[in-house]
């Protein structure tokens, strides 16, 4: 009988324990270089200010190593699911939520895939940094939808289209 | 080097930066760069140790120690680079310098001034090529970088026997055509090759080894790879051995893929040809997602339970492989307990009608024999008689002498 009482005890106690957790906001999980993989492209995430994260509502945390490869699994899978989209601040390489952000486009921006777009934690800071390039777009977070999430090095689009159209990646290169 | 000049050391010659500009830059045509050595200590630089902006240059013998990027060839084509070897020093938290294998006297040149900043330097790439074309890398030796060879939207490269340790990446392609890989090794990376947006490639005896020590490492993964070829190579100790996704029109014959936790992963994928490659101890051979008119005919699996009534080395029971472990494992992970057991392989059949997607209807009886599996019997047979028969002669001998003596 002690047994079983101990048992009940720990698990309600364990239960109370638990309980004082949960309801906070959400929070950024810490990338882990050479463990986190991509969920797109599935190459490693570098722990740099080009990762972003996607936190489900089921509490699964989704990593990309860019921001491009975070808008293509919206793209195939949709927001429903969606609690929160992190980013990082060029900068700093804080996180923060997506929707508050500022976001920079060139072409010639390095990012792991290619897309070119750095996130900033706000405008002031974005519009310092076209100043110091002398290039780049300012995007708000609305204006990614309309993005036409070109790639530099994708020399064949529809390779990277997941939606079917696989009709011109026999193509060879032209150079 | 503004001028097409010939740099050539005798003895050792070590140069170093005090700048935060690059050791050295060749900006010219047909400069030779021969035996040298070069220092790096700058870190979270964008330019390398080296950086090549010019064409037909050749570099060779040249050791570079350094704390980034080691060399940066950018719109440089027809340039010869053989026998370098690039060393990176910047460690994990975890790593000591021995573990890295590092000249300790170059290691703590580089590092010491790097500890008393603070600043958290960051790994850069082997060799790095962008916009580069028909250039040859040739017997090169790369530890501890980031990506030992990456290449973007660079096109025809030749990237032969070289030899990649330790680092993210073995070989990373991005948005290349046309490039050759041949007869590279890799050991203890993360991944071996990842080739991405690449069109016509040839991957051709390749080795991935030793790269257990990372939860998803990686053989070779192709993104969005069409029309290319992997031939021959031997992809040990992976968690995915063979991915590929987003690809079409690739052959992949007499591969080996042996002790990986997944052998090949196909997904999203169409009209590619796997035959001939062997299939050897992983615990989950193959696996197809949403692909189609993929051929897997005429592999080797260790585990089919084969019948051959005909004789015509191939069985006559066809392989198929099952999603249905994968799939679930991927849900809810701790599943993977129930690996094998009673009840999940009684599932698995229930669910087998209709779900297969990897179904091999000729399979081989067994392995094709292999370059390297090839040559090593044969010798090593030759080698064991030979030494018997020197033992025999040796004591033969010993007796000979030891009675005579008496």
């Amino acid at each position: 009988m002690k047994k079983w009482k101990m048992a009940i005890l720990s698990v309600v106690g364990a239960g109370l324990l638990l309980m004082g957790c949960g309801k906070e906001e959400p929070q950024a999980v810490a990338i882990q270089e050479g463990v986190d993989k991509c969920d797109i492209c599935h190459m490693h995430v570098p722990d740099d200010h080009n990762a972003t994260q996607i936190l489900l509502k089921d509490g699964r945390t989704l990593k990309f190593d860019d921001l491009g490869c975070l808008n293509e699994w919206t793209q195939q899978n949709g927001r429903e699911n969606v609690n929160v989209q992190f980013v990082r601040d060029y900068n700093t390489d804080e996180w923060f939520n997506a929707e508050q952000g500022a976001f920079v486009y060139d072409s010639s921006f390095t990012t792991p895939m290619g897309y070119g777009i750095y996130s900033f934690k706000d405008t002031a800071t974005a519009e310092k940094f076209m100043q110091e390039q002398g290039k780049g777009t300012m995007m708000k977070f609305d204006d990614l939808a309309k993005h036409s999430w070109e790639r530099s090095m994708s020399h064949d689009q529809a390779g990277h289209d997941s939606h079917g159209s696989h009709d011109d990646t026999n193509s060879q290169h032209k150079h | 080097m503004t001028k097409p000049l010939t740099l050539q050391a005798s003895g050792e010659v070590v140069l170093s930066t005090a700048t935060d500009e690059p050791v050295l830059t060749i900006d010219s045509n047909q400069v030779i760069l021969r035996g040298l050595k070069l220092q790096d200590k700058r870190i979270n630089q964008p330019l390398a140790t080296l950086v090549i902006q010019g064409n037909q240059n050749l570099v060779e013998q040249v050791e570079i120690d350094t704390m980034g990027t080691g060399i940066q060839l950018r719109d440089s084509s027809f340039n010869e680079l053989r026998h370098i070897r690039v060393t990176g020093h910047v460690l994990d938290p975890n790593e000591t310098a021995a573990d890295i294998g590092h000249d300790h006297s170059a290691h703590m040149q580089l590092t010491q001034p790097q500890q008393n900043a603070g600043v958290k330097a960051k790994k850069g790439n082997g060799i790095d090529l962008r916009q580069s074309h028909q250039n040859r890398l040739f017997d090169n030796q790369i530890i501890n970088a980031f990506d030992g060879l990456y290449l973007e939207n660079s096109h025809e490269n030749l990237l032969e026997q070289n030899q990649v340790e330790k680092s993210r990446y073995g070989i990373h392609l991005m948005g290349t055509s046309k490039t050759q890989v041949l007869e590279n090794e890799g050991s203890g990376n993360i991944t071996g090759a990842m080739l991405m947006d690449t069109s016509s490639a040839t991957v051709r005896n390749n080795r991935f080894l030793k790269q257990k020590g990372n939860p998803n490492s990686q053989g070779i993964l192709l993104y969005s790879v069409t029309d290319s070829l992997l031939e021959g190579n031997h992809i040990e100790g992976n968690r995915v051995g063979l991915y590929v996704e987003n690809s079409r029109g690739n052959e992949i014959l007499n591969n080996q893929l042996m002790l990986n936790f997944i052998g090949m992963q196909v997904k999203d994928s169409a009209d590619n040809q796997l035959a001939s490659n062997a299939f050897i101890s992983n615990v989950i051979q193959a696996q197809a997602q949403d692909s189609h008119a993929d051929s897997f005919d005429g592999n080797y699996w260790d585990n089919l339970q084969a019948l051959d009534v005909d004789g015509d080395e191939r069985s006559d029971l066809s392989y198929e492989m099952n999603p249905f472990f994968l799939a679930l494992t991927d849900a809810v992970p701790p599943y993977q307990l129930f690996f094998q057991s009673p009840g999940f392989v009684f599932l698995e059949s229930l669910f087998a009608s209709g779900s297969v997607q990897v179904r091999d209807t000729s399979p081989l009886m067994t392995p094709l024999p292999s370059d390297d599996q090839e040559s090593s019997p044969e010798s090593s047979r030759t080698q064991t008689g030979m030494l018997g028969a020197l033992l025999l002669i040796i004591s033969l001998t010993f007796i000979y002498i030891g009675v005579k003596r008496r």
